[in-house]
């Protein structure tokens, strides 16, 4: 994606989890620093500033949380806490010293980079827009507009056009497509269809080109 | 039956026999009475007689009856009819109540008989019996008053007893009873056998609590350490997905993903039923707007409608726990189109969460709160099924009280659950 070049400091000592949200994080276009220590972590802080801050609470050397509150406090970093204990004390606690989100282990990636992309979006550091053949996505508020006129859209069908335009060129696959925006729990692909097609007319009435093209057999894809 | 205390009922047991054995003794009293007023009368008699005798000579009778006069006496002068001769001995007439004496002058040539009524003796027996009875009964309330002083005096420390044992019921532990040394001494023996009784009981409920406390603690950790694999695997496939053209491959690592999220769940609902019973010791309010904003992140398409500024007498983390359940249970059976509902009655809120999925069938409505139960939808073949979900918020809903039941949808057309609480002031 275009030149975000947005740092993310990355607490997670699983080492194949933090391999995983690295990945994700860096071919959606961030700089992934993943470190496994809470005092590593801690120096990073202080050494080069990132533009946000994803900790695992627990973590060997300082907790997350603790690392989290200076992050927030001392350098006004924002804050996505991970943990695998999901009790609402655990989220008050992370909540009230400032995290500005909490994701529960386990979780799928879609739903952590929609997360960044808000949290990054309300503290102002994310000002992309995605545009495609001038349709504008406003990914801080969510938004979908084309020459000026606002398209109102589902927040499925935003999530919907969201993955198609961020995979753009790919062919995506009625599987991919449900998994991504419905979630495994999800088994009816007619719902990608039902969906796509309300979708298509909405953006027709707007007056947008065909940017989703239907690959018969194979799936969808977004033009380049 | 009336409700007495110890002091009344030995007060009143003391009354009785006090009452009791007092009548009796001035029973016998008031029938010992007759012969003093006998021997009374027979010395009055006995004086006339004297008197008389001392006259004798005198032959006016009106002159013997003067001088005898006396009041209450009875006096017959009659001449002597032949050779008479007198005993000189106080008669007591049964049938008249008269006690008569007769005196032979015989220089006078008459014949005294002195009389007096006897009626006295029965008067005084009466007398006696009355007057005491009265006494008695005075007497007998003021024992009974100040028995029931000094009863409830040593009966003190069996206050102090069903106190403690208020409030151990009540849920207070460590305190014992201390009577001082002036306590009978029963009293001080029972209260020492509650106490030890106390020590015994506490110490099995501190071992019991610990135990309970392990396990509940070993299950925390054990869902945490098995968490974190289904984590790693769950995005190992995830992520696969994400980077795949093959639609089969992609199939495959969905159905990894899945069941990875069924045994999440799972673990999830266990340390949830290990952990919930000592939550709800002390329930404490839950503030419903607070909890509906944390649930509205989570849930972007459940639309919220009614009041939400209502306070819960139920835990909050369980609140919230019964309402995220609904919720992701709403979202994995409906096609997107969440509705949760708040109606206030008063002093007890109903909160429905209605989805646009296939429902439940009406025969299915109380079947799916057992534990493990998959029902079979006509549209989607649902894996993973209620697990423990539904059960375990049903038992957390009744436990502060409450009530989870599935109904009929009121708008959406799909499954419709109510969670009915009280209100906390």
């Amino acid at each position: 994606m275009e030149s975000k070049e947005l740092r993310i400091l990355l607490l997670e000592d699983e080492p194949t989890l933090g391999q995983e949200i690295g990945h994700a994080l860096r071919k959606d276009g961030y700089l992934v620093q993943h470190l496994v220590n809470g005092l590593d972590a801690q120096r990073v802080l202080f050494d080069d500033t990132p533009d946000l801050a994803i900790f695992d609470i627990m973590v060997p050397g300082i907790d997350g949380l603790a690392v989290g509150k200076q992050a927030k406090q001392t350098f006004g970093i924002p804050v996505i806490f991970i943990t695998a204990r999901n009790s609402p004390a655990d989220r008050v606690r992370g909540l009230d010293l400032g995290a500005d989100d909490y994701i529960a282990k386990p979780f799928l990636m879609a739903e952590l980079l929609l997360r960044v992309r808000n949290v990054l979006g309300r503290n102002g550091a994310e000002s992309t827009n995605l545009d495609i053949a001038g349709l504008v996505i406003d990914l801080g508020s969510q938004n979908c507009n084309f020459n000026g006129t606002e398209i109102d859209l589902t927040a499925t069908e935003y999530k919907l056009l969201l993955e198609l335009v961020e995979n753009r060129g790919r062919v995506l696959t009625k599987t991919h497509l449900l998994s991504q925006v419905w979630g495994y729990d999800a088994f009816d692909p007619n719902l990608v269809e039902v969906h796509l097609s309300s979708l298509r007319k909405k953006l027709n009435q707007a007056g947008v080109p065909e940017i989703i093209r239907t690959r018969r057999g194979l799936g969808y894809q977004a033009v380049k | 039956m009336r409700q007495s205390n110890l002091s009344e009922r030995i007060a009143n047991r003391a009354f009785v026999s006090t009452l009791g054995f007092g009548f009796v003794l001035i029973a016998g009293l008031s029938f010992s009475m007759a012969p003093v007023a006998d021997a009374f009368v027979t010395s009055q008699l006995e004086s006339a007689a004297e008197r008389a005798t001392a006259i004798d000579g005198t032959t006016d009778p009106e002159q013997i009856i003067e001088a005898l006069t006396a009041p209450g006496f009875g006096i017959a002068v009659t001449p002597l009819e032949e050779e008479a001769d007198s005993s000189g001995q106080v008669n007591f007439d049964g049938n008249s109540d008269v006690a008569t004496i007769e005196v032979v002058l015989p220089k006078s040539g008459v014949l005294v008989t002195l009389s007096q009524s006897n009626e006295l003796s029965g008067y005084l027996g009466w007398a006696v019996l009355g007057v005491g009875s009265g006494i008695l009964a005075i007497l007998a309330l003021a024992v009974r008053l100040v028995q029931i002083k000094l009863v409830r005096r040593e009966a003190e420390p069996l206050n102090s007893i069903s106190a403690l044992a208020q409030e151990v019921a009540q849920g207070t532990r460590g305190d014992r009873l201390n009577l001082n040394s002036k306590a009978a001494e029963d009293l001080r023996q029972t209260a020492t056998a509650l106490n030890s009784m106390l020590d015994a009981l506490e110490a099995s409920e501190n071992s019991a609590l610990r135990n309970s406390k392990r396990i509940e603690e070993l299950a925390q950790d054990v869902a945490h350490e098995l968490k974190t694999p289904l984590a790693n695997l769950i995005a190992l496939a995830d992520n696969g997905i994400r980077q795949s053209d093959s639609e089969e491959e992609q199939i495959r690592l969905s159905n990894l993903v899945r069941e990875a999220s069924r045994a999440a769940r799972i673990v999830d609902d266990l340390t949830l039923a290990i952990g919930s019973p000592a939550a709800t010791q002390q329930p404490t309010k839950a503030e419903l707007g607070e909890l509906l904003e944390e649930l509205g992140g989570e849930f972007p398409t459940a639309v919220f409608t009614g009041s939400n500024r209502l306070k819960i007498a139920m835990d909050a983390g369980q609140l919230l726990q019964i309402l995220r359940n609904l919720l992701s249970n709403a979202t994995r059976y409906g096609s997107g189109a969440i509705r949760l509902d708040v109606s206030d009655h008063g002093d007890s809120v109903v909160i429905g969460v209605e989805d646009d999925g296939p429902g439940v069938a009406p025969e299915d409505r109380e079947r799916i709160f057992e534990r493990f139960v998959r029902l079979d939808y006509a549209r989607a073949r649902i894996e993973g099924g209620a697990g423990l979900g539904l059960a375990i918020s049903r038992q957390l809903a009744e436990q502060a009280g409450g009530s989870l039941h599935c109904v009929n949808p009121h708008h959406l057309g799909g499954a419709r659950f109510e969670l009915k609480a009280s209100l906390s002031e």
